[in-house]
């Protein structure tokens, strides 16, 4: 009854027109990308080879991570620190017997932005060295196997997809945080101006049930919200390769971050007395943090000196994971220990900070 | 456990900061009673009420309230004691009744008592009718009252009102005193702050003067009243260019210190006032001076406070912004 109070209708119209103007207008983009990062695992370690690699170096569209084993440059490539992994097989140059191949190309559509460009830069390449660009195979189920002769590329997960999947989890993440922004800050400086939190705090009831409140209030709002914008991706096209476990998923990391954020938010709320200027702060923390996030485009094409701000980014972690579920359709669970665990680490410090830090402000 | 008073206060202290809102305070507030708060604004009030109440931390010495110990015992304390606030605090967007449902909520309320409790307070504020209209469409009077009965939904033993009638108008405000009174004879101990002297007068059985975070004086009005002066007030209407010349007939040739502001003279007679009028009169005819009226009169509540803090109790606006800045940063 009050978690909603007063301006739901407002609330829920602002956050279902943010979706709807991002996912069906920008959701056409098709980014180009330049200097894509690219893991090379080379077993031959013979001159055709370096030649090779060389070549991939050669302009300027790819740069060029060598690694050692293929599974560490799996990793990178699940990551998102590489958008393709190019492993060239000890009988590189010469082709195999059969129907192997000489190079594997893997790449992962979540960084579907950067890998377009990368791989045909790849198999022109792989053209002046004999090798035969295969075919490229699409749909590929787990585990990837290299079949074709020459290049083989393989997508690795599986989802076919396209960039309104990868724009919604971030969107979701966007409208979470605005959810937490209105419905835990916003609310609480209302309830401060109209006394409300005078009389909450004079009543037995413990002080952190009132902010506990608070911080559940955004949380509903975010879910809502989340689950309204997940609904403007779905008519859009999006798609959720895990299905209905996914949107599971979704809705729990939606109440994690939402948790943790609230808590945040009420933080700053509880020092603030004016919702304009609260309004300007939550702003300046939450858009970046969500530019940043890899919620637009991959946090991989971000340049080497804000890599930082988007690994220690609770944010990151939150679209991380709802892409994982969103686009390649299991949740690894590498992953889930990174970014649940990320996320529950947020969430604990989001509510703890707010029941240490919280100034009532009345007087 | 019985005990005397309802509220004891042991030398306590509140410092923001450098600045110290209250100094070593002791205070014993009577079970039954009407206790008037006055100070001019910054005096300490809403800091030593604020404290009181549980929602700031003394930085030295101690409450009891109805025998426990304010902070130890916060959350029992919280239950005994009601608090009414300047600002009305009800909810626009809530009907009467889910305004008081919430309050009985908050207090812990057995859900079996709420619907009698409710029913009871909706009809002593005479809101029974309107108990399903949302108080926002209530009348400035109405929320009023509907904020009183919530806050004394949980039947508390003391009730705390910060200026309960500033703002009202004088039919309103006639209803509050009113009110206050039948709550008082209830048995329940009223603490109010108050700006309006003549209301703490009229009202209260007991008055501490505090400024400057101390206790200046404490007793019932008419305690105050000959605490100040054994002897009566004088004041002289004349024109104001004679005004200054008054004053100076006055300490000349009687010794009375006066003040005198446009064209009146104010001064107090300590000895034998009555005795004293007749010359005074006769002196100022013998100057040929203006005198347009003149009365004597005791000291009134003004006096005192003017007497005890140095200022009219309006004055400090200044201070009582400062007070409000320290409050914002506490906790």
């Amino acid at each position: 009854m009050l978690v909603f109070k007063s301006n739901i209708k407002t609330n829920i119209i602002r956050s279902i027109i943010f979706p709807i103007v991002i996912i069906f207008f920008f959701g056409n983009i098709n980014a180009s990308s330049f200097n894509t990062s690219i893991a090379v695992v080379n077993y031959a370690n013979n001159p055709a080879s370096f030649a090779f690699i060389n070549d991939l170096q050669h302009g300027q569209s790819l740069s060029v991570v060598n690694v050692t084993t293929q599974q560490s440059a799996l990793t990178l490539l699940h990551n998102s620190k590489v958008s393709a992994v190019v492993v060239i097989l000890p009988t590189f140059p010469t082709k195999g017997s059969g129907s192997a191949s000489d190079v594997d190309v893997y790449y992962s559509e979540s960084n579907f932005a950067a890998v377009p460009a990368a791989l045909s830069t790849i198999s022109s390449v792989s053209e002046g060295f004999a090798v035969d660009p295969s075919t490229f195979s699409q749909a590929f189920n787990t585990p990837p196997k290299p079949v074709d002769y020459g290049l083989s590329s393989v997508l690795l997960y599986g989802a076919n997809t396209n960039y309104k999947t990868f724009l919604t989890a971030g969107i979701i993440a966007m409208v979470a945080a605005f959810g937490s922004l209105f419905g835990g800050g916003i609310s609480l400086i209302t309830d401060r101006q109209l006394g409300n939190l005078k009389s909450f705090l004079l009543s037995p009831i413990s002080k952190n049930a009132v902010i506990l409140g608070k911080v559940l209030s955004g949380t509903v709002q975010s879910v809502l919200y989340g689950v309204l914008a997940l609904a403007v991706g779905l008519i859009a096209g999006a798609g959720v390769a895990m299905g209905a476990l996914g949107v599971l998923w979704i809705i729990l990391i939606v109440i994690m971050i939402s948790l943790g954020f609230s808590g945040v938010t009420i933080i700053l709320a509880s020092r603030m007395s004016q919702i304009q200027t609260y309004s300007i702060l939550g702003n300046v923390i939450v858009l970046p943090m969500w530019f940043l996030s890899g919620a637009f485009f991959p946090s991989s094409s971000l340049p080497a000196f804000m890599q930082p701000f988007s690994t220690f980014n609770p944010m990151t972690y939150a679209v991380s994971g709802m892409r994982d579920v969103m686009l390649v359709g299991y949740f690894p669970m590498s992953s889930i220990l990174l970014d649940i665990g990320v996320l529950a680490a947020f969430l604990a410090f989001g509510v703890l900070a707010s029941f240490k830090l919280f100034k009532p402000n009345i007087s | 456990m019985m005990v005397a008073n309802s509220v004891e206060i042991f030398n306590l202290t509140k410092k923001f900061g450098d600045f110290t809102a209250v100094n070593r305070m002791n205070l014993s507030i009577k079970k039954g009673e009407i206790f008037g708060l006055l100070g001019p604004n910054g005096a300490g009030k809403t800091t030593t009420i604020s404290m009181l109440l549980g929602i700031v931390k003394p930085t030295s010495g101690r409450i009891t309230i109805e025998g426990l110990d304010a902070e130890k015992a916060s959350s029992a304390v919280k239950q005994v004691v009601g608090f009414m606030a300047q600002e009305t605090i009800v909810d626009s967007d809530l009907t009467a009744y889910e305004n008081l449902e919430i309050a009985a909520r908050l207090y812990h309320m057995p859900h079996e008592e709420w619907a009698k409790r409710i029913h009871e307070a909706l009809e002593w504020a005479q809101l029974l009718e309107f108990k399903d209209k949302k108080a926002g469409t209530f009348s400035g009077g109405m929320k009023r009252r509907l904020y009183l009965v919530k806050s004394m939904l949980h039947a508390p033993k003391i009730i705390v009102l910060d200026e309960p009638t500033t703002g009202l108008d004088v039919q309103n405000r006639v209803e509050m005193w009113k009110q206050i009174k039948e709550l008082n004879s209830r048995g329940v101990t009223v603490i109010l702050t108050t700006q309006y002297l003549e209301e703490a007068d009229q009202l209260c059985n007991r008055i501490a003067i505090i400024d400057h975070g101390e206790l200046k004086a404490m007793g019932t009005p008419s305690e105050l009243k000959r605490m100040v002066s054994k002897g009566q007030v004088l004041e002289i209407i004349t024109t104001q260019q004679e005004a200054q010349k008054v004053a100076q007939l006055l300490k000349s040739k009687f010794g009375i210190s006066s003040d005198f502001k446009d064209d009146k003279v104010t001064g107090l007679i300590e000895d034998d006032p009555i005795e004293k009028l007749p010359h005074i009169l006769n002196e100022l005819k013998k100057s040929k001076f203006t005198v347009a009226a003149v009365s004597m009169h005791l000291p009134t509540m003004d006096d005192v406070f003017i007497k005890l803090t140095g200022s009219n109790i309006r004055d400090k606006a200044g201070e009582f912004q400062s007070d409000r800045n320290a409050l914002l940063t506490m906790r």
